[in-house]
């Protein structure tokens, strides 16, 4: 929040046809990507612990990691190298981007079920709300790469269609502890397929 | 007879078997077995709902049965609960009926069955229970899903206290569960190889976000999954406290209570508890929206008793209190209005006040407090609609705050807000004559006059002072009065009197008027009369005055003085049966002298000055050297004289001087004597040689041998020799001689040494605090010798008026002899022993308690040689020299007894003459 680079990242990213007159080349928009997920990156971990945080046992507990959780709404950042390493620059976006969209529907569906569950909670409705809004600045300027590399644009899903409304609270928990965690993980991610590109298309 | 007969028996048989077919029918009909029992599960209420239909009901009745209900739990033998259900059945219902279950339904499959009975009166007895349905099993485990591990119930809400059992279902029975409520580990009772039940009672409330549970899957160290629940405790639903209604205009009903605790719940499990009015004789009702008080609209004029309950509701617990009343005994007033202030003056004032009117012929208690002066009145008035108070015995020229608030005075129920309002009461003439005092001044002709006066307190002034009238009059001859007025704050006026008797009056005024006079007479002579000044001991809380009662008509004392260094005339009022005061002030200070008069009022307002008294709060050390000059130097004599302390720059009592002689030639004891001088007389050290010279002899003549070895040793050793003489001689008490013929002296010092005033007219004084060190104020006669530092042989004089172990700065020493001494004591002095004691013991003294304030004059002699060890060059002499000869008390007077006080710039001085044929070695 209190980088102004990101600030602006997220807003020229967020209105890319209507604000940019001229269009801004290939370079320029993997490093304005590349830049904000590394902001991002090094927020990632405070979102979580904070999440955790307000979650109570075991959740808050020291050192809590629940890996064998997963959410088969949230596509997995892990992957191995070599499959990684493979991927073509349109693949790894796609995956990126997709993974970036559950994550932003997730990520306001975490918000709705905190505001309910912790409503005197702003700090983490806020980290929450601003973790969504920098996921969907990250879409934008990746499908601003997409385009500027003339790959097609991934089909919108409604992830979260999957996803049963009649969660317990317990379940609930452990989906934002899941979102959260896997935002940090596709962020990580993120950083290095942008590197990759930064490096393939230096400005 | 034989027809009845056969008639009457067939009736009989007929009767009988008419009851024989109504009894088979009822067996028939009687097994009313329950039949197509469903059961159903709700997970959110943990709840068996049963649904059955009866057969074979007569069409169109209610009949009233009974079924006994059997619930099992994993298998049929296994009953957990069996219960009686009575109902009213009719033809062809589907009767309902739900069972809570405490082990939630997804950890055990459950079991029901059902019996019945007719209970209904219309069929006699005996009934007969119905066979027992057939197990129905319910199983919600299969539903479950795919998952190792589940855990239930799920958000399930609880008042605090309660007991919860909750379970879990593993999958697979190689996973080792543990479970966790808020971190710690809790043990519960396996109910089969997947399920396990943990009973929790008396469950705390931990937060309203719930308290959560969950349990852990695990494989060796390999977790294979965590699954958990949230308990939702809530807080045990408070009954409503301190209700109560009350109304301000007969139109709303005002009703407030104390909620208590808040028992809303995250997660949307549970709000806040919601209130409802209910009005029982109306029989409406009210959800109200604030959780604190509800306003209830007054519909009925006509109703004038209202039964309220207000019910306080959650999803757990209802509770309800009730008030029942009548509606004019709960009348709480607005505030009154319309506050005045009517006809205020100086000591009087109206107030005047509306009260809003609620009803006709209402009478209202009306409370007035008035605040002024740092006080509070408070009274009590009826009044109908508009209040009006007479407030009385008001200060003038205050201003006060009165507030009003009002209550129906027909059945109190509570005060109304107040209603204030600020006003000043008027100003009235001064109430008392200004404390006035005068000084006088005489000169030739005519008298200073000046007048002072105390400026009157609020108390009594009331009002603002605006100027002050001074009117004189010549009481000796006829003339007109002399009239002054003096503009406030103005506290003093000067006036130039012939030598007659005036009467001078003054008056304070203000605005309204004049206060009363006061008046005091200045006679012809007003200051003749010649009074001794005492001296007194003042402490720190100020000082005691007592004085002699005057004979006659004394209509009081005054005791004046001045405060120092604004020099303002001061004066405390005694009353005439009074002959003691103590004055204090924060005003004295230390080592300032104060002088206190001491006057007698006559009846005619004359004052008489009746006594002076003068001293310090405490006494400080003199803070500067006597300037000394040292004249008429011979070879055996020189004057010091110095100019004695004023009086105001004394900050104590000056008791003496002391004179320090001491020689710089020769290397003796680090001693020497010194004399301590009165100070109030001229001081004439003159060596009257027959007397000292005679006496020196005569000892050192009878001590020679002794002498020679002392102070003469083969090898001469200073600090081994010492020779004391002492010499009283007091027989001219304004001439000090010393004889310092032993001694070589190098310098005379001067010491003013702070002596304390030992007064004891006055009872008990405090000693003298630690005074600063005076830097001794050397005068080098012999300014080649000024820079000689090492100890030398040295006369001491120390003034008998004080048996004080002072001593110098460090390398003298004295030896401290009382005045009072026999002769047979001076002797015994001389010795040498006694005289190397006292030495060694004042040796000490001097090194650990050293005067401050001394001035030393050192005097060094012209004449004599400053060698040391010059044994042949000595003047004929009978008998040798001591090494060092120590002279105590040579002239020692005491102070008070022998002199009068010195007069301002009188000048001291001492003559001190010297042997130049005695010196030493």
């Amino acid at each position: 929040m209190s980088c102004p680079l990101a600030h602006l990242c997220l807003l020229t990213l967020l209105l890319p046809p209507l604000s940019s007159a001229a269009p801004i080349s290939l370079a320029e928009s993997i490093s304005q990507a590349y830049s904000l997920a590394l902001y991002m990156q090094k927020n990632t971990s405070m979102l979580l612990q904070t999440y955790l945080q307000y979650q109570g046992s075991p959740f808050s507990d020291p050192g809590f990691s629940a890996p064998e959780l997963q959410l088969s709404s949230l596509p997995p950042a892990t992957a191995f190298f070599k499959t990684w390493r493979t991927l073509d620059d349109g693949e790894r976006l796609s995956l990126a981007q997709g993974a970036f969209l559950a994550l932003t529907q997730h990520l306001q569906l975490v918000r709705d079920d905190q505001s309910d569950l912790n409503p005197g909670s702003p700090i983490l409705l806020a980290q929450l709300g601003t973790a969504r809004l920098r996921a969907q600045g990250l879409l934008g300027n990746m499908a601003a790469i997409m385009t500027a590399l003339g790959l097609p644009m991934p089909p919108e899903e409604d992830t979260l269609g999957l996803v049963t409304f009649g969660a317990s609270a317990f379940e609930r928990k452990c989906l934002g502890y899941v979102v959260t965690r896997e935002y940090g993980h596709w962020t990580d991610r993120a950083v290095r397929d942008l590197a990759l590109l930064k490096a393939k298309y230096p400005a | 007879m034989a027809l009845f007969v056969v008639f009457q028996t067939t009736f009989f048989l007929t009767l009988l078997s008419l009851r024989t077919y109504q009894s088979e029918v009822l067996a028939e009909r009687l097994p009313l077995t329950p039949v197509s029992l469903k059961v159903s599960t709700n997970s959110i209420h943990q709840s068996l709902h049963l649904q059955w239909t009866v057969h074979n009901l007569p069409y169109h009745q209610e009949l009233k049965m009974v079924f006994q209900i059997q619930i099992s739990r994993i298998e049929t033998s296994n009953v957990v609960w069996v219960g009686n259900y009575s109902t009213t059945v009719k033809w062809n219902q589907v009767l309902h009926w739900s069972w809570e279950s405490e082990l939630p339904l997804e950890c055990a499959t459950h079991f029901v069955r059902m019996k019945s009975v007719m209970d209904d009166a219309s069929f006699p007895e005996p009934n007969f229970w119905s066979n027992w349905s057939s197990w129905e099993e319910v199983s919600v485990q299969d539903s479950l899903g795919r998952g190792i591990l589940f855990v239930f119930p799920k958000d399930k809400l609880v008042e605090e206290g309660s007991n919860v059992t909750i379970c879990y279902v593993s999958r697979n029975i190689q996973n080792n569960v543990s479970c966790y409520l808020e971190g710690k580990q809790i043990h519960g009772e396996q109910l089969d190889p997947h399920v396990t039940a943990f009973n929790l009672n008396s469950v705390p409330f931990i937060r309203n976000r719930g308290t959560n549970i969950y349990c852990e899957a695990s494989q060796g160290n390999v977790s294979k999954g965590i699954e958990g629940i949230v308990l939702f405790v809530s807080k045990v639903l408070e009954e409503p406290k301190d209700f109560s209604c009350e109304t301000q205009d007969f139109k709303t009903l005002h009703c407030t209570w104390d909620p208590g605790t808040d028992t809303a719940l995250g997660w949307s499990k549970q709000p806040s508890q919601s209130y409802t009015l209910f009005e029982s004789f109306s029989g409406e009702k009210k959800l109200c929206t604030h959780k604190n008080w509800c306003n209830w609209q007054i519909t009925q004029d006509s109703q004038e008793t209202y039964n309220f309950t207000l019910i306080a509701e959650n999803y757990l617990r209802k509770r309800s209190v009730n008030i029942l009343f009548n509606l004019t005994h709960r009348v709480y007033l607005m505030n009154p209005f319309s506050v005045n202030f009517e006809n205020v003056n100086a000591t009087n004032a109206i107030m005047t006040w509306k009260v809003h009117s609620m009803r006709n012929n209402f009478t209202y208690l009306c409370q007035i407090e008035l605040h002024g002066e740092g006080k509070m009145m408070q009274y009590d008035v009826s009044v109908k609609v508009n209040g009006e108070y007479f407030l009385s015995e008001l200060e003038p020229a205050t201003e006060y705050m009165a507030r009003v608030r009002c209550a129906d005075a027909s059945h109190f129920w509570k005060w109304s807000e107040w209603s204030g309002q600020n006003f000043t009461t008027l100003e009235a003439a001064p109430s008392e004559a200004p404390d006035v005092w005068r000084s006088v001044n005489s000169e030739p002709g005519n008298h200073t006059v000046t007048l002072f006066w105390k400026p009157l307190s609020k108390l009594h002034a009331n009002g603002k002072i605006l100027f002050y009238n001074v009117v004189v009059e010549n009481l000796d001859k006829p003339s007109r009065s002399e009239l002054r007025s003096i503009p406030a704050p103005a506290n003093s006026t000067k006036l130039i009197l012939d030598r007659c008797s005036y009467q001078i009056c003054v008056t304070a005024n203000n605005s309204v008027g004049a206060s009363p006079a006061s008046i005091i007479v200045i006679s012809v002579d007003p200051e003749n009369k010649e009074v001794e000044e005492e001296r007194i001991a003042g402490t720190d809380g100020g000082f005691s005055l007592s004085w002699k009662p005057q004979p006659g008509d004394i209509i009081g004392y005054v005791v004046d003085w001045c405060d120092h260094p604004q020099d303002v005339l001061q004066w405390k009022n005694v009353g005439p049966n009074t002959t003691s005061t103590v004055i204090s002030t924060d005003a004295f200070r230390p080592g300032v002298r104060y002088d206190f008069r001491i006057y007698g009022l006559s009846t005619k307002r004359i004052a008489c000055l009746l006594e002076k008294k003068t001293g310090y709060s405490q006494e400080l050390a003199p803070s500067d050297n006597p300037h000394v000059l040292v004249d008429m130097l011979t070879s055996h004599s020189f004057t010091l004289s110095w100019k004695d302390y004023s009086t105001e720059s004394q900050p104590g009592f000056i008791q003496g001087y002391h004179v320090y002689l001491k020689s710089k030639a020769r290397q003796c004891h680090p001693r020497f004597q010194k004399a301590v001088l009165s100070a109030s007389m001229l001081i004439h050290i003159l060596l009257p040689m027959v007397f000292c010279v005679l006496l020196i002899m005569i000892v050192c003549y009878l001590k020679s041998q002794w002498i020679k070895e002392t102070c003469y040793p083969d090898i001469p050793d200073p600090y081994k020799s010492s020779i004391l003489s002492l010499i009283k001689f007091k027989e001219n008490p304004h001439l000090t001689i010393m004889n310092v013929s032993d001694c070589i002296p190098d310098a005379i010092e001067v010491v003013s040494k702070p002596e304390g005033t030992k007064i004891q007219i006055l009872g008990t004084r405090k000693s003298l605090t630690e005074t600063e060190l005076t830097k001794p104020n050397y005068l080098y006669l012999l300014p080649t010798e000024k820079n000689h530092s090492g100890p030398g042989p040295c006369i001491c004089f120390e003034n008998f008026t004080y048996n004080q172990a002072a001593s110098d700065s460090g390398f003298c020493g004295h030896v401290p002899v009382s005045p009072k001494a026999p002769p047979s004591m001076l002797g015994l002095m001389t010795s040498p022993e006694n005289v190397l004691k006292a030495l060694e013991k004042n040796y000490m003294n001097s090194l650990g308690e050293v005067p401050a304030g001394e001035t030393s004059l050192n005097y060094v002699s012209q004449l004599a040689s400053p060698m040391s060890g010059d044994k042949d060059s000595l003047p004929t002499n009978p008998v040798e020299p001591p090494h060092c000869s120590e002279y105590k008390m040579q002239m020692a007077v005491p102070l008070r007894l022998a002199l009068p006080r010195p007069t301002e710039n009188s000048s001291l001085s001492s003559i001190t003459l010297l042997d130049p044929g005695e010196h030493y070695r």
